[in-house]
């Protein structure tokens, strides 16, 4: 069915969302998400990040249309939001996800593959596939009043795999999961990615974005303040740190390096660390040769994905 | 047909929660409760005791069936909001109005479990203390299941936009309402009343639906002969009113925020 279309170019596109709530007694309106406009091509991972109150679950609510925006609009696969048939294509997985407490892990992803449109054997080797790949195929039977955390974040994983879409959209997939289960899901990602898949993520674990993600998106107060590829973002802050020992406090040195946009941070007895941008990192050797200090080690200070939202965000 | 078939998911789905629920299953034995109970009331000659014993084992039928089916569907809708159990669903490719009518049919569903349950108990009472059936129970309990369906569909659509003790408090009184409605408006038209308030009777007089319409249980008791026409009629009736509300409940719920 969905095999014999085409896949457009874009799996998401967003223009000029803006989601504003009225508050109570109040004439002016509080703004949730502002002007976004926000395109993600077909395939890769993208991270969208964004500390609490940034607007990411409220764009991901829009996008699937649980919320209207106030202005702007958004398409799935070319497919406009409103449209349910836009989210045909679409797994999602919910922050902490919740389903029929009553109800066995089974039972649920059963359903949701029917509710995907699949029946039969196909639904049969689909829902078997993903409880496995989540690791709850031991568990399948276990009612999930009685599940873990971990284990109904699973069975959420599954849910919104077994349909198999080409476009996941996950809040928050690794809360809840133990530090196995966060490898297990990175691995999975990984995989799906691999796949061809597009999957659009919001989290919180920065480092864990970065080793996965292909671009990411930085939220801050409704206004998307960032996006490109991590080398992109982080790039900014990127600089070297040397660990040079010197008999003496050398104003001189201390001196140029500032000139150079860097800092000096004495840690001990004729011992400190110098950092600067990668740019000077022969200009610095020179000096320290020159001021007759010893240069103990040089590391990459690259400004991680974590670095890089706090001054963004900050 | 995916319509279709999502809504018998989201109804399967429903209906396995409810039935699974405690409160259902301590709901049922105290309807059975209540129905041995009341052949232990009706306590007289043979003839005065089946009709006691009819009457009674009804009223629990009712009594019971409503509850259950009210409560279900009141707590369906904003309790799948508040658990936040609705997002994997309606994130699928299904439409509002399949999730309604979806939860609608769970709930129609565990209600026709309750009745089931009920029915049988009723049967073997029956079958117990007048040696047959009868035949006027494969009537009168599917009527009561359509005036069921009504105040399911009513507190459904009511719970789309009130919270839900309001919602349940609202379904309660209309269904007290919808059962005296004849006799109330009667007595209300009786007295004298201003242009703006008759228009005003009138209208909720229309407006309300007339559940008192689908109970045929005097007809069982007192052995009376209804018309197929008229059951006909009524069945109709009970089917518009409840698409209505279904149809209600579904632009609701389309435009709420989620």
């Amino acid at each position: 069915m969905k095999g014999n279309k085409p896949m457009p170019d874009t799996a998401i596109r967003i223009q000029q969302f803006t989601k504003e709530y009225p508050v109570p007694r109040q004439k002016e309106k509080r703004v949730a998400v502002n002007n976004l406009t926000l395109t993600v091509p077909t395939g890769g991972l993208f991270g969208f990040l964004g500390p609490n109150g940034a607007g990411k679950t409220t764009t991901i609510k829009m996008l699937l249309g649980f919320l209207p925006p106030t202005v702007g609009e958004a398409w799935l696969f070319d497919r406009p939001v409103g449209d349910d048939r836009a989210r045909q294509r679409v797994g999602y997985l919910p922050e902490q996800p919740y389903f029929p407490k009553f109800l066995s892990a089974l039972e649920v992803v059963k359903a949701h593959a029917g509710l995907s449109g699949l029946s039969g054997s196909r639904a049969k080797e689909r829902v078997e596939t993903c409880l496995r790949q989540v690791g709850m195929w031991d568990n399948r039977h276990m009612i999930l009043s009685k599940c873990s955390k971990g284990m109904t974040q699973r069975v959420g994983l599954a849910s919104a795999l077994v349909g198999d879409p080409d476009l996941l959209i996950m809040d928050e997939p690794s809360s809840g999961l133990d530090p196995l289960g966060r490898k297990e899901l990175r691995e999975l990602l990984t995989a799906l990615k691999n796949d061809g898949k597009t999957i659009f993520l919001s989290s919180h674990l920065l480092s864990e974005m970065e080793s996965v993600c292909d671009r990411v998106g930085v939220m801050a107060r409704g206004t998307l303040v960032a996006c490109g590829t991590p080398a992109e973002i982080t790039q900014a802050g990127d600089g070297i740190r040397v660990q040079i020992e010197s008999a003496e406090r050398d104003e001189v040195l201390n001196t140029q390096i500032k000139d150079w946009g860097g800092t000096v941070e004495v840690v001990g007895e004729g011992s400190a660390f110098l950092r600067v941008p990668s740019a000077f990192v022969y200009q610095v050797m020179g000096l320290l040769e020159t001021r007759r200090a010893r240069l103990v080690a040089v590391t990459s200070q690259r400004e991680t994905l974590e670095d890089a939202f706090l001054r963004l965000v900050g | 047909m995916q319509a279709l078939r999502n809504i018998g998911i989201i109804g399967r789905i429903t209906m396995l929660e409810g039935a699974r629920k405690q409160v259902f299953h301590v709901l049922m034995l105290f309807a059975v409760f209540l129905i041995f109970g009341s052949a232990s009331l009706a306590k007289f000659d043979q003839h005065v005791q089946m009709k006691m014993l009819n009457d009674l084992c009804l009223f629990c039928v009712f009594l019971v069936s409503s509850v259950v089916a009210i409560t279900i569907t009141v707590t369906g809708v904003p309790g799948e909001m508040e658990q936040k159990t609705v997002y994997p669903v309606i994130a699928k490719p299904v439409a509002r109005w399949q999730f309604i009518c979806g939860k609608y049919a769970g709930a129609m569903g565990t209600v026709a479990i309750g009745m089931a349950i009920m029915a049988a108990t009723f049967t073997f009472l029956q079958l117990s203390y007048a040696g047959h059936l009868d035949m006027a129970m494969f009537y009168v309990l599917p009527f009561l299941y359509l005036e069921t369906a009504i105040l399911a569909a009513l507190a459904l659509w009511l719970s789309t936009w009130a919270s839900w003790p309001l919602a349940w408090f609202l379904s309660v009184l209309l269904c007290l309402l919808g059962n005296l409605k004849f006799p109330l408006y009667d007595s209300l038209m009786a007295r004298p009343q201003s242009g703006f308030n008759r228009v005003a009777i009138n209208t909720l007089y229309h407006l309300l639906p007339n559940l008192e319409s689908f109970n045929f249980k005097d007809a069982m008791v007192h052995h009376l002969t209804v018309p197929n026409a008229y059951l006909w009629q009524t069945a109709a009736y009970g089917i518009f009113y409840t698409a209505a509300l279904l149809t209600l409940a579904s632009l609701t719920f389309a435009r709420k925020e989620l």
